[in-house]
C-alpha cells in the first residue's frame, strides 16, 4: 500500500516539477503526532495513515509508519511548503469496563501551514475523535409518540415508526446496522458505578437490519421506513398512518397471548439480540428514552457474552437515597453511527450519551402528562442544498413536536 | 381430689355447726355496676375464718351456715358485703369504680386472656361511622381518617401492613355477633384477572371481614381478644372479635351523623315488657360515603336493619331464655368516571354485598345449684348473601390483540378482538353459611374451687351457590388475559367439625387466688376428596391462661392488688374456599400466527391447556402465641402491661409455580398471501416443537408473620375535683413478614429472541420488619351537673420504621426449560444466561427507614340536653399536630396533616 502512495507522491513531484518548472519547490519537514482520545483507557493504535492535501495544488500525500511516542504516536515527513489538510485514521482499541472494544477513529486538521521558515508549524498534533468513520446514515425521523383514535382520542400504540435516511453521498449498505433504545431515562438522572457514558451507550433493547453484508443498500439520500408493525394503520384508525410500505418492522415472537404481536411478510423483520423485558417492544411514547443507529463490530455471541453490563446507582427518591442495581448491554459510542437524545421539554434531566454523540435533545412532549404529544413527530432538519443537518447536536439538528412525515 | 376434701371440709362443717340449726342458702353474687356474675367470690360466715363456699361460673353459691348468721362475701378489688344470709342475689360494690361511671376509652378485661373492652359511652364518645372506627381504642390504636371506599380489614398487634400475602393475619381474626360468626370463607367476589384499581382495591377474599360493613349503633358492648381466645372459639389465628348487641330498654333512639367524608343515619326501638321477660328490639341504619366531599361518583353506602328478639323463662326447675335475630346488611361501592372526562364512554365498577342473617341461641340452666350440669347452650346461624359486582367498561385496545376462548383443552383458533367494544364483566355470589353450636357446662360442686368444664361441639358448613364469573371471554375485560367464565356454584361446601373441652379453676391459696383455664380443641375439615391432605386431619389446639393474684394490700384508705398471668396456645384458621378450589388456570400458547392484509385471511391458533392450580397440600394456618401480663390495681388506678410473641409460619400466600409447555412454533412464512381464499390451513405447515416455562399460581402456606409486641394500658381513677380521668395506653409492636418457602422467579430479560429459559428457586423472596412505638395519653371530664363530658387525647407515635431483611442474591436452585431442578454453584454466574439469575440487591436496600416523633391531638365533646333526651357530639381529629419535617440522606421529607371533624345529634325518647 505504501508502494501505491510513494508512486502517486513521485508523479504528483512530477506534474507538480513539470507545470512550475520557474518556481523553486523547496521541501520541509512536518511531523505529525496523532493523540488518542484522553478519555480512553488503555488505548492503542494500529494501522494508522495520514494522509495530507495541499490546498493549492489538490495533491495528496500519505503518511504511515506512526511509531508510539509516549502517549501518543509520531511519525515525519518531508513536503513541500504549502497549506495542507490533514485526516488520520487508524483502528483503536481500548477498555471499556472489564473488555476490550475495538473501532475505526478518525481525526482531521485543516489549512496546516507546512514552511522551513516557521519552524513552530513543523509539528502538528491530531487529536483522534470518537466520531465514525461511516457517518452517513442518520435518523431523520423518530414517530414515538403514536397516535390517537379519532373521536376518543384515547391512545393507539401500533403505529410508531423510524426513518433512516442515507445523507452521504455514496451507497451505504444498512445490513448489521442496529437500532437501539437506551436503558436510563433522560427525566432521572442516576449516578452510576462504573460509569461507562464516556465511552459508550447502554441499551434496553437492540434490534438488527439483517442481512449478509450486501443485502440492504440505501443510495445517496435514500430512507429505510422501519415500523413497529407493517400495517395500514388507517384501516383501523383514520388518524394513523399506513405503515404498510415499511422495508422491516419490530416481530417480537412469543407464545404469550399478552404479548400478541402481527408479523407482516411484507415487511423483513428485525433480529432481536437483546431486550430486557419480556413483552412486545415499543419506543417510549413520552420521549424519555433515547435511541440509536450503531454498526455492530461483533457477532451475536461475542456481543452478547462480552458487553453485559451490570451497575449500580444511586437513587434519589422523595423518601431518602439509596442504591439500587441494574443490568444491560454497553455499546462503545466508537460503533454509533447516529444517536438522537429524546426527552419531555419540562423534565429534562440529563443526556443518556456522552456529549460527542449528541449534546443536545428534542423532544414532543411539554410535560410528562401532556396528551398534546399524540400524534407529533421528530424530524430532522434539512440545509438549503437538501442535506439533512447532522451537527451531532439534536437541539439544533431536529425540529420538535412536528406532524409524522407519513401522516396523511 | 378436689372432690374428697370438699367431703372432708363439708364433713367438718356438719361436726362444726352440728349443735346450732343448720340452713341450707343459694344465692347469686353479682356486680353492683354491672350486673355481671363474680366468679370466685368467697363466702364465709361471719367471725370465722374458714371458707364456707365459693360461687360458681354463675356466681352462684350453695352454703350451710348457721340460721340467721351473717356472712361476709369477699372478692379482690370489691368492698367486703356483710349481709345476713339469705336466698337470692348478693350485689357487691367495686373499691373504685363508682355506679355510673363514665368509661370513654377501651379498657382491659379482667379476664385471663388479654382482652379489650369497649362499651356504649366508649362508643358514643368516639361518634364512630363503622366499626373500623373502634380499633383506634386498643393499644396500638391511632386515629385515622376514615377510608369508607374501599374494606376496611383488621389487624391487631402488627406493625406495618405487609402485603395481600401477610392477610392471613385479618383473616384469622375471626367476628361474632351476639354469638354468630360473619363466615366469609365463601367469599368469591373478585373480578377474575382484575389488573384495575376499581377492582383490585376492593378486592376483599381471603381477607376476612370488612369492617365498614358493621354498624355500631346497636352494639353494646364490644371485646376485642388481643390474646389467647377460649377454645370455644376456632378457626381464628390472630384475635377475636365479640360484638354484643343491645337487649331490651323502651326507647327510640335516633342518630344523625355528618363528617367530612359521609353522614349516617340510625333509628332504633326497643320493646320490653318485663312481666313477660320478652324483649325485641328493631333498627335500622344507613351510611354515605364519598371519597371526597365533592365526588358523588366514587362513594360507598351501607343499610343496616336488625330485629332482636329475647326471651327468659323462669322455670321450676331450669331457666330458660331464647334469642332470636334476624339481620340484614348492604354494602355497596360505586365507582364511575364521569362520561365527560372519559369521551363519553362508559365505565363504571358496582359492588353489592346483601347479606341476610338468622341466627337463634338457646340456654338452659338448672336451678338445683347442686347439680353437676350448669348449663346448656347451643346456637344456630344461617346467613345467606346475594353478592354482585358489575364492571361495565369501553375498551378500546391500543394495539392488535386476540382472545383465547376454549373451555378445553388443545388446540383452538384464537378470536381477534374488534379494537372497540364495551363489554361487561359480573361476579356473581350466593355465600351461605351455617354454623350449629351446642355446648354444656358442668361443674364439680365445690366450697372451695370455683370450677367448670365446658364441652362443646361446633358444625360450621360454608358453601357459595352463585354463578361466579360471569364474562363474554370474546369482549373480554381484560384483553390479553387467559381469563374465563367460571361457575362456583359447582364447588363443593366446606365443612368443619369442631370439638371442645376446656376446665376453668378458681381457687383461694392462703390469701393468693389462683386462676387456671386449660382447654383443648380439635377441628377437622370434612368433603374434602381424598387427594387433600387435610382430608381426615384433625388439628389440635391447646390453650391455656393462668393467672395468680397475690393478696390484696392496704395502701393508705384504698386498697391494692397485683396479678400476674400468662398464656399459650395454637391458633388454627382452616383454608378458605377459594384456597381449596381455586379457578383452573389456562394456560394458551400462540403457536400459528399468520398476518394478511386482509382480516378475514389472519389465522392464530392456540395450544391451550387447563391446569387445576389447587395445591392439595394446603395445610391449615396456625398461629401460636405465648403472652405474660401484669394487673396492677391501686386506689381505683390501673396498669395493666402485656408481652406477647406470635410466630405464624403457615400464613396462606399465592405462590407462582412455573412448569414446561409444549407447543408447536408454525413457521407461516412459506404461506402464499396471494392465492388465499380464507384463512391458511395449518396442515402443511411445518413446525418445531418448542417448550416454554409457564407459571400459573397456588396456595401455600409461604408466609410467615412473626409478632412481638408490649401493650399497656393506664387507667387512673377520676379525680373527683377536676372530674377528669387520665388514661394511658399504647404499645410496642414489631412485626416480621417474610416467605417461609422457597419460591420461583423467572427473569424477564430476553437474550436472542427468547426469555431467559431458566427460573430461579430462591429461599428468600422478601422479609421486612416493622416496628413501632405508640402511646395515647387520653384526659376526659365528665361534669354531670353541667350534662358535659369532653376529651383531649394526644396520640403518640414515638416511631414507625421499617428495613428489608437480607437475601441472598443467588439463587439456591435452578429450573431449565424441561422442568429439571439443577443446584446453583457459583460458577454459573459467568453463564450467559444464568448470570441473569443473580438478583440485584443492593446493601443499601437493607437499609433502616426510621419515621420519628409525631403527635395528634384529638378533641371530643358531648353535651345532653333536654333531660338527656338529647345529646349533641362533635369531633376534631387531628385539632393541634405535631409532625415536624425530618432528614433522611440529605433530603428533608416534609408531613403533613389536615384536620377531620364531624358533628352528631342523638335523640333518646
Amino acid at each position: 500500500m505504501n508502494k501505491k502512495y510513494i508512486a502517486y507522491f513521485l508523479a504528483a513531484l512530477l506534474i507538480l516539477s513539470s507545470c512550475s518548472k520557474d518556481e523553486e519547490i523547496i521541501n520541509a519537514p512536518l511531523s505529525i503526532r496523532l493523540q488518542l482520545p484522553m478519555n480512553l483507557d488503555n488505548a492503542t493504535l494500529e494501522h494508522a495513515e495520514a494522509t495530507l492535501t495541499n490546498i493549492e495544488t489538490m495533491v495528496s500525500y500519505s503518511v504511515g509508519n506512526f511509531k508510539l511516542d509516549g502517549n501518543s504516536y509520531l511519525s515525519t515527513v518531508t513536503l513541500p511548503e504549502g497549506r495542507y489538510n490533514i485526516e488520520a485514521t487508524g483502528n483503536i482499541s481500548y477498555s471499556i469496563g472489564s473488555s476490550t472494544a475495538s473501532t475505526t477513529m478518525k481525526a482531521e486538521a485543516l489549512g496546516v501551514e507546512v514552511a522551513t521558515k516557521n519552524k513552530a508549524n513543523s509539528m502538528v498534533t491530531l487529536l483522534f475523535n470518537n466520531y465514525n468513520a461511516e457517518a452517513g446514515m442518520v435518523i431523520e425521523e423518530i414517530f414515538f409518540t403514536s397516535s390517537t383514535f379519532s373521536g376518543t382520542q384515547r391512545p393507539y400504540t401500533d403505529d410508531q415508526y423510524l426513518i433512516l435516511t442515507n445523507n452521504s453521498d455514496h451507497l451505504i449498505y444498512a445490513d448489521s446496522l442496529a437500532i437501539v433504545e437506551s436503558k436510563f431515562q433522560s427525566d432521572m438522572q442516576w449516578e452510576l458505578t462504573p460509569d461507562l457514558m464516556r465511552d459508550a451507550i447502554t441499551v434496553s433493547w437492540l434490534y438488527l437490519i439483517p442481512g449478509n453484508g450486501t443485502s440492504v443498500p440505501v443510495d445517496a439520500g435514500e430512507s429505510l421506513l422501519i415500523a413497529l408493525n407493517a400495517k395500514n394503520h388507517t384501516l383501523i384508525n383514520s388518524n394513523s398512518i399506513d405503515l404498510s410500505g415499511a422495508q422491516f418492522e419490530f416481530y417480537d415472537v412469543s407464545p404469550n397471548t399478552e404479548f400478541f404481536d402481527e408479523d407482516n411478510p411484507a415487511a423483513t423483520n428485525l433480529i432481536k439480540w437483546y431486550s430486557d423485558l419480556w413483552s412486545y417492544t415499543m419506543l417510549n411514547n413520552k420521549g424519555t428514552k433515547s435511541y440509536g443507529i450503531v454498526r455492530m463490530h461483533s457477532d451475536y455471541d461475542t456481543f452478547i457474552e462480552s458487553n453485559y453490563y451490570k451497575y449500580t446507582y444511586i437513587v434519589n427518591a422523595a423518601w431518602g437515597t439509596y442504591e439500587s442495581s441494574g443490568d444491560g448491554y454497553f455499546i462503545p459510542n466508537s460503533w454509533v453511527i447516529d444517536w438522537v437524545n429524546l426527552s419531555i421539554q419540562n423534565e429534562w434531566a440529563w443526556n443518556v450519551a456522552s456529549p460527542a454523540l449528541d449534546s443536545g435533545w428534542t423532544y414532543c412532549a411539554e410535560t410528562s402528562s401532556d396528551k398534546s404529544r399524540y400524534g407529533t413527530s421528530v424530524i430532522r432538519k434539512s440545509d438549503e442544498s437538501g442535506k439533512l443537518v447532522d451537527t451531532n447536536n439534536s437541539t439544533n439538528d431536529f425540529l420538535p413536536r412536528q406532524k409524522p412525515s407519513l401522516a396523511q | 381430689m378436689f372432690i374428697n376434701r370438699t367431703s372432708l371440709l363439708l364433713l367438718l362443717f356438719i361436726v362444726v355447726f352440728s349443735l346450732r340449726a343448720q340452713v341450707k342458702i343459694t344465692g347469686s353474687v353479682l356486680d353492683k355496676a354491672t350486673q355481671e356474675p363474680m366468679i370466685g367470690a368467697t363466702i364465709t360466715v361471719a367471725g370465722s375464718k374458714n371458707i364456707a363456699a365459693v360461687t360458681d361460673i354463675d356466681g352462684r353459691f350453695s352454703a350451710i351456715v348457721p340460721d340467721k348468721a351473717a356472712i361476709t362475701i369477699s372478692y379482690i378489688g370489691y368492698k367486703p358485703l356483710v349481709e345476713k344470709a339469705h336466698n337470692g342475689i348478693y350485689l357487691i360494690e367495686s373499691q373504685t369504680n363508682a355506679l355510673n361511671e363514665v368509661v370513654v376509652t377501651a379498657q382491659e378485661s379482667q379476664k385471663l386472656s388479654t382482652s379489650s373492652v369497649i362499651g356504649r359511652q366508649a362508643m358514643d364518645h368516639l361518634q364512630p361511622s363503622s366499626f373500623g372506627d373502634m380499633i383506634e381504642l386498643i393499644p396500638g390504636g391511632r386515629a385515622q381518617d376514615p377510608h369508607l371506599t374501599s374494606p376496611n380489614t383488621i389487624s391487631l398487634r402488627e406493625a406495618g401492613g405487609g402485603n395481600n400475602n401477610y392477610a392471613t393475619s385479618s383473616l384469622g381474626t375471626s367476628f361474632m355477633i351476639d354469638g354468630a360468626p360473619i363466615s366469609t370463607n365463601a367469599n368469591l367476589q373478585y373480578v377474575s384477572g382484575g389488573t384495575d384499581s376499581e377492582s383490585l382495591k376492593r378486592d376483599f377474599i381471603n381477607q376476612g371481614v370488612d369492617m365498614r360493613s358493621i354498624s355500631t349503633d346497636d352494639i353494646e358492648r364490644i371485646e376485642i381478644v388481643r390474646g389467647i381466645p377460649s377454645v370455644e372459639y376456632g378457626d381464628l389465628t390472630s384475635g377475636l372479635v365479640k360484638i354484643e348487641r343491645k337487649r331490651g330498654g323502651n326507647n327510640v333512639t335516633a342518630r344523625l351523623k355528618a363528617d367530612m367524608g359521609s353522614y349516617l343515619f340510625y333509628m332504633g326501638k326497643g320493646f320490653e315488657w318485663q312481666p313477660r321477660k320478652l324483649s325485641l328490639n328493631i333498627n335500622a341504619d344507613y351510611l354515605d360515603s364519598r371519597i371526597d366531599p365533592r365526588n358523588t361518583l366514587e362513594n360507598y353506602k351501607r343499610i343496616t336493619l336488625s330485629a332482636r328478639a329475647h326471651k327468659v323463662w323462669n322455670g321450676k326447675r331450669f331457666n330458660t331464655t331464647l334469642s332470636t335475630n334476624i339481620d340484614y346488611t348492604g354494602s355497596f361501592d360505586n365507582d364511575k368516571t364521569d362520561p365527560d372526562l372519559n369521551e363519553g364512554a362508559i365505565d363504571t365498577y358496582k359492588s353489592s354485598y346483601n347479606r341476610w342473617a338468622f341466627m337463634t341461641s338457646f340456654s338452659l340452666k338448672p336451678n338445683d345449684y347442686d347439680s353437676w350440669f350448669k348449663a346448656l347452650n347451643a346456637t344456630l346461624s344461617t346467613s345467606l348473601d346475594n353478592d354482585n359486582i358489575t364492571r361495565e367498561k369501553f375498551i378500546q385496545l391500543r394495539r392488535a390483540t386476540i382472545a383465547a376462548t376454549s373451555m378445553e383443552p388443545g388446540e383452538s383458533d384464537a378470536v381477534i378482538l374488534p379494537y372497540s367494544y364495551t363489554t361487561k364483566h359480573q361476579v356473581e355470589g350466593r355465600p351461605f353459611n351455617l354454623f350449629l353450636k351446642v355446648n354444656a357446662k358442668l361443674q364439680v360442686p365445690s366450697t372451695k374451687v370455683s370450677n367448670s368444664l365446658m364441652l362443646g361441639v361446633d358444625w360450621n358448613v360454608d358453601k357459595n351457590y352463585g354463578k361466579g364469573q360471569i364474562f363474554d371471554p370474546t369482549l373480554p375485560l381484560y384483553p390479553g388475559m387467559s381469563g374465563r367464565p367460571r361457575d362456583i356454584s359447582q364447588i363443593p361446601a366446606n365443612y368443619t367439625l369442631s370439638l371442645y373441652a376446656e376446665e376453668n379453676l378458681k381457687t383461694t391459696i392462703g390469701r393468693n387466688t389462683l386462676e387456671v383455664v386449660a382447654g383443648i380443641r380439635g377441628s377437622h375439615m370434612m368433603n374434602l376428596s381424598s387427594r387433600y391432605t387435610l382430608n381426615g386431619k384433625y388439628y389440635w389446639d391447646p390453650r391455656v391462661n393462668i393467672g395468680w393474684t397475690f393478696p390484696q394490700f392496704k395502701v393508705g384508705n384504698d386498697v391494692g392488688f397485683v396479678r400476674l398471668s400468662g398464656g399459650l396456645g395454637e391458633h388454627t384458621k382452616m383454608p378458605t374456599i377459594e384456597h381449596l378450589y381455586p379457578e383452573p388456570v389456562y394456560i394458551d400458547l400462540v403457536q400459528f400466527n399468520y398476518y394478511h392484509p386482509n382480516e378475514a385471511y389472519k389465522r392464530i391458533n392456540i395450544m391451550t391447556y387447563v391446569v387445576d392450580p389447587t395445591n392439595y397440600d394446603l395445610r391449615a394456618a396456625r398461629n401460636f402465641k405465648w403472652e405474660v401480663s401484669t394487673d396492677i390495681n391501686i386506689a381505683g388506678n390501673r396498669l395493666s402491661v402485656t408481652y406477647f410473641r406470635e410466630n405464624m409460619t403457615s400464613g396462606f400466600r399465592s405462590t407462582a409455580i412455573y412448569a414446561p409447555f409444549d407447543y408447536k412454533l408454525y413457521d407461516t412464512s412459506g404461506i402464499d398471501g396471494s392465492i388465499l381464499t380464507g384463512p391458511p390451513s395449518m396442515d402443511d405447515v411445518p413446525f418445531e416443537m418448542t417448550r416454554e416455562l409457564v407459571a400459573h399460581s397456588h396456595y401455600s402456606n409461604g408466609s410467615q408473620t412473626k409478632k412481638e409486641g408490649i401493650e399497656y394500658t393506664f387507667a387512673s381513677r377520676r379525680i373527683e375535683k377536676i372530674h377528669t380521668r387520665l388514661t394511658i395506653n399504647g404499645a410496642w409492636f414489631k412485626t416480621v413478614h417474610r416467605n417461609s418457602v422457597a419460591l420461583m422467579e423467572r427473569p424477564s430479560q430476553v437474550v436472542g429472541d427468547k426469555q431467559i429459559p431458566y427460573v430461579g428457586i430462591y429461599k428468600d423472596i422478601e422479609g421486612y420488619t416493622d416496628e413501632m412505638v405508640n402511646t395515647n395519653f387520653t384526659l376526659d371530664t365528665d361534669v354531670p351537673r353541667l350534662k358535659l363530658g369532653f376529651s383531649i387525647s394526644a396520640q403518640c407515635q414515638w416511631f414507625t420504621s421499617n428495613q428489608r431483611m437480607p437475601i441472598s442474591n443467588y439463587p439456591n436452585e435452578y429450573m431449565d426449560i424441561d422442568g429439571n431442578m439443577h443446584n446453583w454453584t457459583p460458577e454459573l454466574a459467568n453463564d450467559v444466561l444464568l448470570r441473569y439469575l443473580i438478583r440485584n440487591n443492593t446493601e443499601s436496600m437493607y437499609d433502616l427507614f426510621k419515621v420519628p416523633f409525631s403527635m395528634n391531638i384529638n378533641f371530643k365533646v358531648t353535651k345532653k340536653f333536654f333531660n338527656d333526651h338529647l345529646h349533641i357530639a362533635m369531633f376534631c381529629n387531628k385539632i393541634w399536630d405535631y409532625t415536624p419535617s425530618y432528614e433522611r440522606d440529605g433530603v428533608t421529607i416534609r408531613r403533613h396533616m389536615t384536620p377531620y371533624f364531624g358533628l352528631e345529634m342523638n335523640i333518646k325518647l
